[in-house]
């Protein structure tokens, strides 16, 4: 499936902003799933971008010293995905959950075992999802089914939290998005030593309005499964990672994926809006491959 | 009037530990010559010698900043006028055996944030690193400038009950104390001019310009004229005092982060000429306040964009980004493996032995023998964080095991060591206190020199073992002796005592 | 240089004439009150108000124009960022910023200063002496000149520094002269031309040439420490006129307009080096302009088309000044 992505922020300030830097996580991965065949970013005021790779994916950034009351960033995605059955990778037969308590993956996976910033270690969480996780299943199927009760122990909302809602916020209204359904599980995947990390990326809906992702970037998680590979499941849609999905970057949890992060020094932000739209193409739309920006 | 007075050395009791000076048969033959010197001197005299050096420290404003006091009291850091001295032979074992150490430490680091072998091979759990908190996971796979993280390290080294030296701890992130440890010397030279003839002391003042040398060295690429700064968090940081003195004596601007901008990813910096470019800094603020933009967003001491800056090769931090965690004190224990895995080498230096919190039959011993052990927590540092057992009550024992029980990755323990002793001037005699040393190392490109001295530092407080200036510590010149001089000369000695107040 | 030592050299030379003008202006009014027993107490207070331009801010957070209040607002309010108080303690401050920049005589002097500033307070300004307290800032702030002038090397350092301390001085020159304009002549408005020098026989106190009114420009003239030198180069009397003339153009006064304005043109040309008639810089620009207008106009000029207006022009081109040197040297 060929994916045409555009993803635009836009602040506002209420006043001058003389100063502004910037860093961008929002180009898309090019690896066994999906390619990555465009990819373009730009601001107002136009500045030169620079970029680095670093371990979860690609991170551009960039100075401002332009006096501006007004930032746009606009970046462009043209991606192939590959179409694959996403339970044909996973093994739902065989128990093997007792791999979780080898050492190996304690010390080979000790980053993903840990509490990070935004994903505590809460006893709710663990017991949560104590009903799923054991060795009585086999772990995918465990995961599946973690899956779906947190899709529907936790209801949807947009305006039940924000950015800097905390997990235990999240436990007691029962309530978050995208953001706060991938934060959840990563807590009570890791209480129970899978290891697990979050993931920032895009989700194609076409035309079914019952899925939820595509006004902004969506989040995720990948847990490691006995076999060694890290397969996404997305709490939020009850789904197993396809080819819907655009995997942009991943971290220990929101803290390391954030699309844009910048500081400047101006007065406060007035507006952020956010828009990202996602459409399908057929080959022949497609240019040819171009990397944006070289530094 | 001497004659009449006690020898300074008069009672002076050992106390059943390793004394730099004295053994039972009198002096040690590298302080022979110094040990005369003193014993012919009266505690009017020596006091008055005190008092001209503690003017000078004063006049020179050499102080150090409390903090909690409202407006950021200076204080001047004591200085104990009766050097230690450290003959040839032992200096060359302890400089082999820190080369080889800050080595093996780069070495680490590089790959540490590269292939991480030594994780996957085995030596070092990899769990200890990964989670380290000084760990910046974001920087694996980044590059520095000759593969050198560590371009300044000061390392920790005592003396046992046997005189044997062990490594404490290294410091790789931002160690201080190099400004006392000239500015100790120059004091010295002033006060006891006499003893330097007659003891082939050998010189650390270039301690400045082999630093700037090698930090010009690691500038970029085509920088042909280099410009190197020193980036302080400012007056009120406690070690303000260090970072004027020695952007004085490299000849460099001293800035703050408020001086510095980043603009198509290259730092300038702020002047009345106009902007100009920074290529090399040496920073004394730590990695978490050194950009809001990567680190904590809060920090107001740092520059925005200065570590994708950095990242790109566009500028140069000595220490680099990510260092802490090869002095975290839970990766301590590992250090001579590093030391086989990288080098092939055996380690020179002995180590204190240490007990993890992390490893689950150390963190019950340490439970079992709080009492004759010293906790420490893994990245606390200045003396803050301690435990000593054997002087701490049951209650100060629980009290701090329920902390290390609620994080025990944190927590270290080790023996305590009774640290050897120098003689200190303490009223109007000699008395021994516990001292360490604080060498300091510099890594240029290929090369590793180490200043021949370092920081003697002073527990003053009676009994005390904590050296730090923040807790009551002071501190000495340090003389490594050269190999040419014959120690025994007699004749100098007797000329001094003729020579009484000129020497 | 670093922009940010230049900058805090820069605010050392405004902050200690600060100090200095406002210990001077109340100083003068202060003893002006006292021996005037014409005029009411008040109209002096509210006169030095207006003269810091702060009617509002004091009137925020005391209840009465006294002189209590009045002397805490101006010399120990925390609150006030123009305080002396405040004054000697930023100047302190940005002394120990740039401590290796300067001599180590100039910080003595600044911490000093402060220390010695920091055991007065209101109740033993009064109960002590006003005239002990005002002639310590006066001496600090002297001190810490002359000190300056004899310790620290010509160059940057030095020339930021005194382009702050005479962009301040033409400053609080400039606002003496206009709010005492306002005070003294309330029956002129700027339309009217100034009177020639009236027979000293007038029976009203309050009219020109009146008791009050020549003692009270003789308090203008003694709050700017220009009283004899102003009696040296005018034999003929004290009149608004000749004192404004004085005060603005005289070129050899130390505290005139004039003379400060091109102490400042000094600093800027040899910070930039630039020996050429048009400016190099904003900086330039700005205080050429003022420059140029001060040494090429009369006095009758300025009167006749309003005093108060020229005044407000200089107070207002002196806070150009001010931006221009911050924007091309100090803050970009």
């Amino acid at each position: 499936m060929y994916l045409q992505i555009r993803h635009q922020t836009e602040y506002r300030y209420s006043g001058v902003c003389t100063e502004s830097h910037n860093e961008v996580r929002v180009q898309p991965f090019d690896n066994e799933f999906q390619r990555l065949l465009e990819f373009k970013l730009q601001t107002s005021p136009a500045v030169r971008i620079y970029h680095h790779q670093e371990i979860g994916g690609t991170v551009h950034h960039f100075s401002i010293r332009a006096w501006h009351e007004r930032l746009v960033i606009e970046a462009s995605a043209t991606v192939e995905t590959l179409a694959f059955n996403p339970f044909s990778r996973v093994n739902l037969v065989n128990l093997d959950y007792d791999f979780y308590k080898t050492e190996f993956v304690k010390q080979n996976y000790a980053e993903f075992l840990v509490p990070s910033l935004y994903v505590p270690h809460l006893p709710e969480a663990y017991a949560l999802a104590a009903p799923f996780l054991n060795p009585s299943k086999p772990a995918a199927v465990g995961l599946l089914d973690l899956n779906r009760h947190f899709h529907e122990w936790l209801s949807y909302d947009t305006d039940a939290t924000h950015v800097q809602s905390t997990l235990p916020e999240v436990l007691e209204k029962r309530a978050g998005v995208c953001q706060d359904f991938a934060h959840l599980m990563l807590a009570a995947c890791r209480s129970h030593g899978i290891p697990a990390r979050y993931v920032s990326g895009y989700l194609y809906i076409g035309k079914d309005s019952s899925m939820r992702g595509e006004q902004a970037t969506h989040a995720w998680i990948e847990c490691l499964m006995p076999d060694g590979k890290w397969v996404g499941f997305d709490p939020t849609n009850n789904l197993l990672v396809n080819n819907h999905y655009v995997k942009i970057h991943w971290g220990l949890d929101y803290g390391d994926v954030s699309p844009t992060k910048g500081v400047y020094i101006g007065p406060k932000t007035e507006s952020l809006s956010i828009h990202v739209g996602i459409k399908e193409i057929v080959p022949s739309e497609v240019s040819a491959p171009q990397f944006t920006p070289t530094s | 009037m001497q004659n009449e007075s006690l020898s300074l050395f008069d009672a002076y009791d050992r106390g059943g530990f390793f004394d730099e000076m004295l053994t039972e048969d009198g002096p040690r033959p590298h302080y022979q010559k110094l040990y005369q010197n003193l014993s012919a001197m009266s505690h009017h005299e020596f006091r008055a010698r005190t008092e001209l050096a503690d003017l000078t420290l004063m006049n020179q404003g050499i102080t150090f900043t409390v903090y909690g006091d409202e407006e950021g009291t200076e204080k001047p850091f004591p200085v104990d006028l009766v050097p230690r001295i450290i003959p040839a032979s032992e200096w060359a074992h302890l400089e082999r055996g820190l080369g080889q150490r800050v080595r093996a430490l780069n070495l680490f680091l590089h790959d540490v944030y590269h292939e991480a072998k030594i994780l996957s091979d085995g030596p070092i759990p990899r769990e200890l690193v990964v989670n380290a908190p000084n760990f910046r996971r974001n920087f694996i796979g980044a590059n520095v400038p000759g593969d050198i993280y560590i371009h300044i390290c000061g390392s920790d080294l005592i003396r046992d009950a046997d005189g044997t030296y062990r490594v404490l701890e290294d410091n790789c992130r931002t160690p201080s104390g190099v400004s006392y440890m000239l500015e100790n010397r120059l004091i010295l030279t002033r006060v006891f001019p006499g003893l330097f003839r007659e003891n082939s002391v050998r010189p650390i003042d270039d301690y400045p310009s082999v630093l700037l040398n090698n930090l010009r060295s690691f500038a970029p690429p085509g920088r042909e004229e280099p410009n190197v700064v020193l980036l302080t968090p400012g007056v009120y940081n406690s070690a303000y005092f260090e970072h004027a003195f020695l952007a004085q004596q490299m000849g460099i601007e001293l800035v703050e982060g408020r001086d510095l901008f980043v603009d198509d990813n290259m730092v300038f910096v702020k002047t009345t000429r106009g902007p100009q470019r920074v290529d090399v800094i040496y920073r004394r603020i730590d990695d978490d306040f050194l950009d809001p933009l990567v680190f904590r967003p809060e920090s107001a001491l740092g520059v925005p964009g200065i570590v994708n800056a950095y990242r790109s090769g566009n500028v140069v931090l000595a220490n680099g980004i990510g260092t802490g965690v090869a002095d975290d004190k839970a990766i301590y224990p590992f250090v001579p493996d590093m030391i086989r895995y990288y080098l092939g080498e055996e380690p020179i230096l002995e180590q204190v032995p240490t007990y993890l919190g992390w490893r689950e039959s150390d963190l019950q011993y340490m439970k079992d023998h709080a009492k004759e052990l010293v906790f420490k927590a893994t990245n606390e540092s200045g003396g803050y964080g301690m435990l000593i057992g054997p002087q701490a009550s049951p209650t100060e024992i629980s009290d701090y095991l329920n902390q290390v029980m609620a994080d025990p990755r944190n927590y270290i323990a080790q023996p305590l060591i009774a640290l050897s002793r120098s003689p200190c001037f303490v009223e109007d005699r000699f008395e021994g206190r516990h001292i360490d040393l604080r060498p300091f190392i510099l890594c240029g490109k290929d090369s590793v020199t180490i200043m021949p001295g370092g920081l003697t530092r002073v527990a003053l407080r009676k009994g005390s073992y904590v050296v730090n200036s923040s807790q009551g510590g002071g501190s000495k010149d340090t003389w490594v002796l050269g190999e040419s001089r014959n120690v025994m000369q007699q004749t100098m000695g007797s000329m001094t005592q003729r020579m009484e107040g000129g020497c | 240089m670093l922009s940010r030592h230049a900058d805090c050299a820069f605010w050392i030379g405004r902050y200690i004439e600060r100090a200095e003008a406002t210990a001077r202006m109340i100083d003068v009014h202060y003893h002006f009150g006292l021996e005037s027993p014409l005029v009411g107490r008040a109209l002096t207070w509210e006169a030095i108000l207006a003269i810091s331009g702060q009617k509002k801010k004091f009137n925020q957070r005391y209840q009465e124009i006294n002189e209590r209040n009045i002397l805490h607002f101006f010399a120990f309010d925390q609150n006030n960022s123009n305080s002396i108080l405040n004054c000697v303690r930023l100047a302190r401050e940005n002394g120990r910023a740039i401590r290796d920049q300067i001599s180590s005589e100039m910080w003595e002097s600044l911490n000093r200063y402060y220390l010695d500033y920091r055991r007065w307070n209101v109740d033993r300004v009064i109960s002590e002496s006003p005239f002990a307290f005002f002639q310590s800032v006066k001496n600090g702030s002297h001190l810490f000149q002359g000190i300056t002038n004899r310790t620290l090397m010509m160059g940057e350092t030095r020339d930021f520094h005194d382009a702050g301390r005479f962009l301040e001085r033409a400053d609080q020159t400039a606002r003496i002269l206009d709010v005492k304009y306002h005070d003294l002549l309330p029956r002129f408005t700027s339309e009217v031309s100034i009177p020639a020098p009236t027979d000293p026989a007038v029976v009203d106190p309050f009219s020109v040439g009146g008791t009050v009114d020549t003692h009270g420009w003789t308090a203008v003239l003694k709050s700017v420490g220009a009283f004899e030198a102003f009696r040296k180069t005018y034999r003929q009397g004290v009149t608004p006129a000749r004192v404004a003339e004085f005060l603005i153009l005289n070129p050899q006064f130390p505290a005139s307009v004039r003379h400060s304005i091109g102490r400042v043109e000094g600093c800027v040309r040899r910070v930039s080096g630039n020996r050429d008639l048009s400016p190099s810089n904003p900086a330039e620009r700005a205080v050429g302009r003022l420059y140029n207008d001060l040494n090429y106009l009369r006095a009758d000029e300025i009167i006749a088309s309003g005093l108060h207006e020229f005044l407000e022009t200089v107070e207002k081109r002196c806070a150009e000044i001010g931006f221009a040197i911050g924007a091309t040297y100090l803050k970009y």
